[in-house]
């Protein structure tokens, strides 16, 4: 490939443009609307973030800032600048970019030089302004077009990359971007580049401690078993605890400060390391299982021209670290083997913590093991055919399917909405659990329920969460209930069994509420779905008296036609997000627990009072 | 509750700004919040205004919307309800037939179960309903009721209704909410419009729960039906003959198949004997309890009270919407608020009378005026419409001045609409005399508003006379005696004991036999090195080596005497004590020597009656003691608490002590009462003092039937409700008595003893009528007689029945008395009695003085496990 042959008029060449406009999953998995945290529009904010870092990586500028303005986003660094010449061919060429070169990059992430392409083509404007030496040159795209070209001029700004973008609204349907998740976004960018400074809308975030204040913010203080064990090495860091709530095993792995969400290589040979680490220093041949149950740990590596198995990078494949290290597994099993074992001969009272943990790991898996037998035939019978579940043909775990990310289980209760759902969902990505009348309130109750509740086993059997949920077959588990108070009901009860239970599963952002529409507002021509009291309100003044006005209360409302639409593209989904602040037990102890005095006060005090005012006579 | 921080952050309203998501924390605030307000006003709780349920009043309102004075299927009923409450229809049927249930508000037609035997009511597509007159007359009046639209707009339903009437305590509630929980009794009829008429006169009321399955009820803890209060329901239980009880009425909350399995639970549990239970329940309860020959059925009743359903505790808990919120509040309060309440509707219908009649009589008149001065004949002559009204107005001024408000167009047009034909035939005396009723009904209805206090005063004593006939109290107001579960379980377990090992318990068939005993008695043992202890019965118990004594624990018996002599230390003294154990803790060792090692028990009995035995003392023959054995009577030993010391008996070595001669009791004779409210006697100074009680005294009972029996003083005995004589029976005392014999119509006097103690026994045959009965030993009368046709002034003839009539059989017809009708007898004097066996009373008095301290103190010491 000659960059000669190109000048910088000619690069309208629209083929890349369309070609990522018509198959954006390619580049940056799903669309979505924001709701979840891997959705498109936070690819768009990475991809550009990205780049960033990687100035940051080579030691060039150690602030980046962000703003988010509803749907325009602004990212400015203070790295070495885009070449002045090159602008226009870095954001519009496909294939191009310094980071072919490990001269210039070195274990650098965004290495195939499409990111920043995306960005501009599935943006409705699209500006970079880069500065360097005293000049800057500017140009502005709008949906990948190139708009305007401004000459390099003298500039008086520091140096570095400003780019400015909005989603194209017409690929991101309804997209509202969701701070809490650029906030975890950037949070995980200053865990693993300690001395980096964001500034997301004027906040600033920075990490002294890197992955051990990622596990820190993951946790709550009060549900740890000691305090986290945070190990440094050249290319390698590590953090580890055990959690006293939660029943599987957490992870976070990043390579190259990329997030692999979906684990790869170096998460295999770590949870491999701790278990042999942990075996030779207690001399016992503990069952892995029970070492690694509830655990929650985070590892981060730096690999030398990274492979992964997927196109959205969440998946390690490189099993050697590059250079003249050791193979991926060896060195992780090296660095483990050297650096905690020494921990817990100088920590002995972390020691002795784990050990217990690990006893009463097994105790407890003894204990369940008589269930779990009786419940291992049910799973065989649920294998052949789970009757609660009508299964879709893409699941999470088909790594090289495109729709993966796509793949949602809804959870309806009873009959009302199960018919509908079934009838208008898209087979090929959308499941249906049916669940009949109020699910067990949980609470206090131990993981036994999970084996003794039909429901809640078959539950578990269609997530294919017994062991730990790597194998989670739907990346949206999605609650769609009546949005009655019964419904309301029933999502709390819900939530509890999956707080109590599977509350990675809350972590990792899996868990959602679907939103349906509280009211229909139609007339003879048009039609509006209103999913709130103020959007009835506008419907109403658009169609004005003659409007009918259905209120839906329950799913069995809704036909099928009309729930095609709701859980179609524009589906609106709440996530289940936990509070750092209020460990779970204590929440659910609250709502879930006993009747108190207190509950009593708390409920008369704040008791929401329906009253129909305007339609009093 | 006060120290409670809703400062917990998590507990706060999360802010939801754009682009920031709501935390799991604030989705369960808002869901809970969602759910639990629902609940709350929208389902459990009746509102304090009306006393209604959502589903209740949506349901009346229905009722109210269908009501043409023909029944209705329930199904329709239910139906048309679901416009206004969008629910299941089993729960409305279910809620309505609750209500019908109640018998007040629905007239009902068909099958709708039985309350009584909780037989479900038939299908709501088969059953039938329509509002009572009471309900047409109390709960409605759409000119008075506040509405809003129905959920979906359609419909306007009422926000309350206008119930003029405590409809709430009426028929209770009940309804469990999240976070709290209503429970609310019924209560009677009469009594709460009483309790109304009282409130608005400023005077006091009390207000005690009802029940339409009747039973006996204990209030002394209703508190008002707050929160922390309980009433106690009692089975009315007849006993039959000796083999047989009749429940006759049931607790409330319960009906006669739970109750009959909670007997049989009881059955096989053990804890009391039967041998057949039958619900012959038919308009009435009753439920047929056999039991086996040789089971008291007194106990039989007392146990059925202690362990089965035949009674129940039950805490009410007044929970109320009132504003949207609920409140706790008393059933004094809740009376009040519906009583003040029905005022105001009773204030609001008078105005809306009178707004009527004042605008009937404002046209009335003009309409007087208009034909009387020929107004109409004006108009003839205009054209235009306006013309006419002006003409019309301008004809009506000279005579308006008598109206009490000015004449508006609106009243024109209607004069322009009268019919010639009421012109023509116009009668000028019967429109002023229509007039005039206006005014004499305006004059009341104004009264009635300046005195409203007065007229809703009326209004509740109308409701009284019109609808409060059958409504008297179902459920009898009692103090319960409290039955103590130990003293009247079946002991359907034998207790064992191995003394040398020092175990007891019921797995031990091995070891020696002690005593029948249940599983909840607890179990009194004594060791040979002087340490008591209580404990529960159980398959086996270590109590300590060497038991001496192990028997039943009788909780505040103070007529057991422990009689001990022990030596204290391995070669100490030896001591001699009488003692009675009342207040211990379980399980807890008690030392009854002085504590030092080596102390030993050398004789030990326990005399359920303070029996006093005598022992002899036999000395080890150490060859310079002079006597070495003699004897030692218990009875010169005063009683004293298990800590005294006790007195000497020797220093020297005791070989053995040998039981000589068995003792008689020394304690007191117990005086015993009896409780005319529970018709039972007692020995805790309850009711009326019957007397004092040797071991051999027997109480006298005669019934109003003519039939006499002698009995044991036994707490446990019940007495039926028509006996007219309880006393502590002398043998040689006469009993006088004057009766009606109907065949020979001639009154009869006779006067006998009771000959065979053993029996009961009729003195009069059953057919005759026992009008006076004395046992006083020389009593006069009086008998006062009827008007007899012939004199004016009514007769009396007093009689010295002494005189009258020897002393003759018990069977003995007696001497003809008069033929004449006795209005009643009066006891006009008693003659003194000199009693001839002064002295046998005397010997007691000696060890009164001891005894009575003994009493004192076991009212004061209670076990307290």
């Amino acid at each position: 490939m000659s960059k000669t042959l190109y000048t910088e008029e000619n690069i309208r060449s629209l083929d890349w443009r369309e070609h990522i406009r018509m198959r954006p999953g390619m580049y940056i998995g799903k669309l979505g609307d924001g709701s979840s945290p891997d959705d498109g529009i936070y690819i768009l904010l990475k991809e550009v973030i990205d780049n960033s870092i990687d100035e940051f990586v080579m030691g060039e500028g150690k602030q980046i800032e962000i703003v988010l303005d509803k749907d325009k986003v602004s990212i400015r660094d203070y790295g070495r600048g885009i070449p002045l010449g090159k602008v226009i061919e870095v954001v519009s060429k496909m294939n191009t970019g310094g980071k072919y070169d490990t001269k210039a990059f070195k274990k650098a992430v965004g290495l195939n030089g499409v990111g920043t392409k995306a960005v501009n083509a599935l943006s409705s404007s699209f500006k970079v302004i880069s500065n360097r030496e005293n000049k800057f040159k500017s140009v502005y795209f709008e949906y990948g077009n190139l708009i305007d070209d401004t000459p390099i001029e003298s500039s008086e700004k520091r140096r570095g990359t400003e780019v400015n973008f909005i989603p194209d609204k017409k690929i991101f349907k309804n997209y509202k971007f969701r701070l809490e998740y650029v906030e975890r976004m950037v949070k995980n960018y200053v865990y693993l580049n300690p001395g980096l400074i964001i500034n997301l809308n004027g906040n600033k975030f920075s990490s002294k401690n890197g992955l051990k204040d990622l596990l820190e913010d993951q946790t709550n203080s009060e549900d740890i078993r000691y305090p986290i064990i945070h190990l440094h090495g050249n290319d390698i860091e590590i953090a580890i605890t055990h959690s006293k709530s939660q029943y599987s095993e957490q992870y976070y792995s990043f390579v190259n400060g990329q997030h692999t969400i979906q684990g790869g290589t170096h998460h295999s040979a770590f949870r491999e390391a701790i278990v042999k680490t942990v075996r030779d220093h207690f001399g016992k041949n503990y069952e892995a299982s029970d070492i690694r149950k509830s655990i929650i740990a985070a590892i981060s590596i730096k690999v030398m021209e990274p492979i992964f198995e997927s196109q959205t990078k969440t998946k390690l494949g490189s099993t050697e670290m590059g250079g003249k290290m050791p193979s991926v597994r060896v060195y992780i099993n090296e660095f483990l083997g050297k650096e905690l074992d020494n921990f817990l001969h100088k920590n002995s009272t972390v020691s002795e913590v784990l050990q217990e943990k690990i006893i009463q790991a097994e105790k407890e898996r003894k204990e369940l093991s008589g269930i779990r037998k009786i419940a291992r035939e049910r799973a065989k019978k649920a294998s052949l055919h789970n009757k609660k579940l009508r299964d879709c043909r893409v699941h999470l775990t088909d790594l090289n399917k495109d729709q993966r990310l796509e793949s949602t289980i809804f959870i309806t209760e009873g009959d009302s909405a199960s018919g509908s759902i079934t009838k208008s969902r898209n087979v090929n990505t959308q499941a249906v659990f049916s669940l009949r009348g109020k699910p067990l309130n949980t609470y206090g109750m131990s993981k036994k329920i999970v084996y003794e509740n039909e429901e809640f086993n078959l539950l578990q059997a269609a997530l294919n969460i017994e062991e730990n949920i790597e194998n989670l077959r739907y990346n949206n588990i999605v609650i769609a209930t009546d949005a009655d108070v019964d419904g309301m009901h029933i999502r709390l009860l819900l939530i509890t069994f999956f707080i109590q239970f599977f509350p990675e599963l809350i972590k990792d952002g899996h868990l959602y509420i679907l939103q349906t529409p509280l009211f229909r507002v139609r007339d003879k021509k048009e039609t509006f779905y209103c999913y709130s009291e103020k959007e009835r309100i506008n419907a109403i003044s658009k169609l004005g008296d003659k409007a009918e006005i259905t209120r839906f209360k329950g799913l069995g409302e809704i036909s099928p036609e009309e729930f095609k639409f709701f859980i179609g593209d524009q589906i609106r989904l709440e996530p289940i997000m936990f509070d750092k602040d209020v460990t779970a037990e204590k929440l659910l102890q609250f709502y879930m627990g006993k009747n108190t005095p207190d509950r009593q006060k708390f409920i008369i005090n704040n008791l929401k009072v329906e009253l129909n005012i305007e339609n009093n006579l | 509750m006060d120290d409670f921080r809703e400062s917990e952050d998590f507990l706060k309203e999360q802010n939801t700004s754009e682009g920031s998501l709501i935390k799991v924390t604030g989705m369960y605030r808002d869901w809970f919040l969602d759910y639990a307000s629902y609940v709350i006003l929208e389902r459990a709780v009746p509102d304090i205004s009306d006393g209604l349920k959502p589903v209740q009043r949506r349901i009346l309102h229905s009722m109210k919307d269908l009501d043409d004075g023909r029944y209705n299927k329930v199904a329709n009923i239910v139906g048309h309800t679901m416009q206004y409450h969008p629910h299941g229809d089993a729960s409305i049927a279910d809620a309505m037939i609750q209500v019908g249930q109640k018998e007040l508000l629905i007239d009902t037609q068909g099958n709708w179960g039985n309350i009584f035997t909780g037989d479900k009511a038939a299908a709501s597509r088969y059953i039938e309903a329509r509002l009572s007159k009471f309900a047409l007359e109390v709960v409605y009046n759409s000119k008075i009721t506040d509405w809003q639209m129905s959920y979906d707009g359609r419909k306007k339903e009422p926000i309350h209704l206008p119930v003029k009437f405590p409809l709430l305590l009426a028929q209770g509630a009940e309804g469990i909410a999240v976070g709290l929980s209503t429970k609310i009794l019924p209560h009677n009829f009469n009594e709460l419009i009483n309790a109304s008429i009282k409130h608005l006169t400023g005077k006091k009321f009390d207000l005690y729960p009802d029940f339409q399955t009747r039973g006996i009820i204990d209030v002394q803890n209703y508190n008002d039906g707050n929160r922390g209060g309980k009433i106690r329901v009692r089975a009315k239980i007849k006993k039959v003959d000796k083999t047989t009880l009749s429940i006759i009425e049931i607790p409330y909350g319960t009906n006669t198949s739970s109750l009959i399995e909670s007997i049989l639970k009881a059955n096989d549990k053990g804890k009391i004997k039967i041998k057949k239970v039958e619900d012959n329940t038919s308009s009435n309860t009753e439920i047929i309890i056999q039991i086996p020959s040789g089971i008291s059925p007194d106990k039989t009743i007392d146990a059925l009270y202690a362990f089965t359903d035949c009674e129940i505790s039950i805490s009410p808990l007044g929970c109320v919407i009132s504003d949207n919120t609920p409140v706790f509040v008393g059933v004094s309060e809740m009376l009040k608020v519906s009583t003040e309440n029905t005022v105001s509707l009773l204030k609001r219908e008078l105005e809306v009378q009178l707004e009527e009649l004042e605008d009937q009589w404002h046209f009335f008149s003009l309409e007087y005026i208009f034909i009387i001065n020929k107004i109409y004949r004006d108009i003839e002559n205009e054209t235009t419409w306006e013309g006419v009204l002006s003409r019309i107005d301008e004809g009506l001024k000279n005579y308006i001045s008598i109206l009490k408000r000015p004449v508006e167009r609106d009243d024109l047009v209607k004069l322009t609409e009268i019919k010639i034909k009421r012109i023509s035939k116009f009668d000028m005396e019967k429109s002023k005399q229509k007039i005039q009723k206006l005014e004499v009904d305006i004059a009341e209805v104004k009264n009635n508003l300046a005195h409203l206090t007065d007229y809703a005063i009326r209004y509740f004593k109308y409701l009284i006379k019109e609808y409060g006939q059958d409504m008297g109290r179902k459920s009898e107001i009692k103090v319960f005696d409290d039955v103590d579960a130990k003293k009247v379980v079946v002991r359907n377990q034998k207790l064992y004991i191995n003394k040398e090992e020092g175990f007891i318990g019921t797995s031990l068939r091995k070891d020696e036999y002690i005593c029948d005993c249940s599983d909840i008695d607890d179990i009194i043992t004594f060791t040979q090195e002087g340490y008591m202890k209580i404990v529960k019965v159980d398959t086996k118990v270590f109590i300590g080596k060497q038991i001496v004594h192990a028997a039943v624990f009788k909780k505040n018996d103070t007529r057991t005497i422990y009689n001990m002599i022990y030596r204290d230390g391995k070669k100490g003294t030896t001591f001699i004590k009488r003692f009675p154990v009342k207040g211990i803790t379980r399980e807890k060792e008690y030392n009854l020597t002085q504590g030092n090692e080596g102390s030993k028990v050398l004789y030990f009995s326990a005399n359920p009656n303070g029996e006093a035995e005598i022992v002899s003392i036999i000395l080890r023959n150490t060859g310079n003691i002079k006597k070495i054995r003699w004897d030692l009577d218990f009875a010169d030993l005063q009683i004293k608490g298990r800590n005294s010391r006790g007195n000497t008996v020797t220093k020297y070595s005791v070989l053995k002590v040998d039981l000589k001669e068995k003792g008689v009791s020394t304690l007191a004779p117990r005086k015993v009462w009896f409780d005319h409210n529970i018709q039972r006697i007692n020995l805790d100074q309850r009711g009326d003092l019957l007397g004092e009680f040797k071991g051999e005294d027997k109480i006298l009972v005669i019934r109003k039937d003519g039939s006499s029996k002698v009995v044991d003083p036994d707490p446990g005995l019940h007495f039926s409700d028509d006996l007219i004589k309880i006393e502590k029976w002398v043998h040689n005392k006469p009993i006088s008595a004057i009766y009606f014999d109907p065949d020979k119509n001639r009154n009869f006097i006779k006067r006998f003893l009771i000959e065979n103690p053993k029996k009961e026994d009729f003195f009069i045959n059953p057919d005759k009528k026992l009008i006076f009965i004395n046992t006083d030993w020389r009593p006069i009368v009086l008998i006062h007689f009827y008007k007899s046709k012939s004199k004016d002034v009514s007769e009396s003839v007093e009689i010295n029945i002494e005189d009258f009539i020897s002393l003759k059989g018990y069977k003995a017809k007696g001497n003809q008395l008069t033929d004449k009708k006795i209005k009643n007898v009066e006891i006009k004097e008693l003659l003194p009695y000199i009693e001839k066996d002064i002295n046998l009373i005397e010997i007691e008095v000696k060890d009164e003085e001891k005894l009575e301290i003994d009493d004192q103190e076991s009212n004061q010491i209670r076990m307290n496990i």
